[in-house]
């Protein structure tokens, strides 16, 4: 089969997963890199979320929402390079394992490979990082949402995946984002992460 | 698992924030195109470590095809 014009066919997922896809796809963003133009000034122009129950969420994207308008995008950049890039040791560290301390990185890396093996998921060759980075770790959540469905497997798998290698480090991560003395804007974005990382917590277990 | 527990998580979540879908797909459709582009290496990069040119959403690609 030709790769290129291969696709995999989506099921229709209902709009909360979507909504969940599209804030997993946007934490991977901008775990990844700080963020350009055109995205800050999509998050300051975004709509507001209005909460029926739990508001965590909503405030959260609120003040996002906010600290993007008042962002200037190059200083975000700035911020990110500062704080989550280093040769060696960045001041805050993007990779999941180093904040889950019971089981050894390497371990833990090795299981994460297993799992994204089974998954028929591969690290693209052009890059580099481990594969506990925050930002693949969202990307897998994202693609597992969108490619399931919203059969019972496809959410365990979610839940599995979450439960393995972002619930024992969000907390952790998050807390030593909005610890740092050099964090301006992603400590709004850090927030949001943790307000949306529990509620993933809390829809899991109900399953 | 059963249609409750299923339609309860889903209202939780509804409820949670789902009902700012749009404005997540808002911003999530600036992710992709985004990424591409600004990426790229410039003349001046002193960038290191973890800047790249991929873009972030096709960090794992699917092997089934």
């Amino acid at each position: 089969m030709n790769a290129a014009s291969a696709t995999i066919e989506q099921p229709r997922i209902a709009p909360e997963d979507q909504a969940r896809a599209d804030f997993y796809a946007l934490l991977s963003r901008l775990f990844y890199a700080g963020p350009d133009a055109g995205l800050m000034a999509a998050i300051a122009g975004a709509d507001e979320i209005v909460a029926e129950g739990d508001a965590r969420v909503a405030e959260a994207w609120r003040e996002l929402v906010a600290a993007a308008a008042a962002t200037d995008p190059e200083a975000a950049r700035e911020e990110y390079d500062l704080v989550f890039v280093g040769t060696g040791k960045a001041e805050v560290t993007p990779f999941a394992t180093h904040y889950m301390t019971r089981t050894g990185a390497e371990l833990i890396l090795a299981r994460l490979r297993g799992e994204l093996a089974r998954m028929g998921l591969a690290r693209n060759p052009a890059t580099r990082e481990p594969e506990d980075h925050v930002a693949a770790l969202c990307d897998v959540m994202r693609h597992l949402i969108v490619s399931g469905g919203a059969g019972d497997t496809a959410v365990q798998e979610e839940k599995g995946f979450f439960e393995g290698y972002i619930r024992p480090a969000f907390g952790a991560f998050c807390d030593a984002v909005l610890a740092s003395p050099n964090t301006n804007f992603y400590k709004p974005v850090a927030r949001f992460a943790r307000a949306f990382f529990a509620v993933e917590v809390e829809s899991f277990a109900m399953l | 698992m059963s249609e409750k527990v299923k339609l309860g998580r889903r209202s939780f979540l509804v409820a949670a924030g789902a009902s700012g879908a749009a404005a997540a797909a808002a911003v999530a459709s600036k992710v992709a195109p985004q990424q591409a582009t600004t990426e790229t290496p410039k003349a001046d990069e002193k960038r290191k470590g973890y800047h790249l040119s991929e873009h972030v959403l096709s960090y794992y690609r699917t092997t089934k095809v």
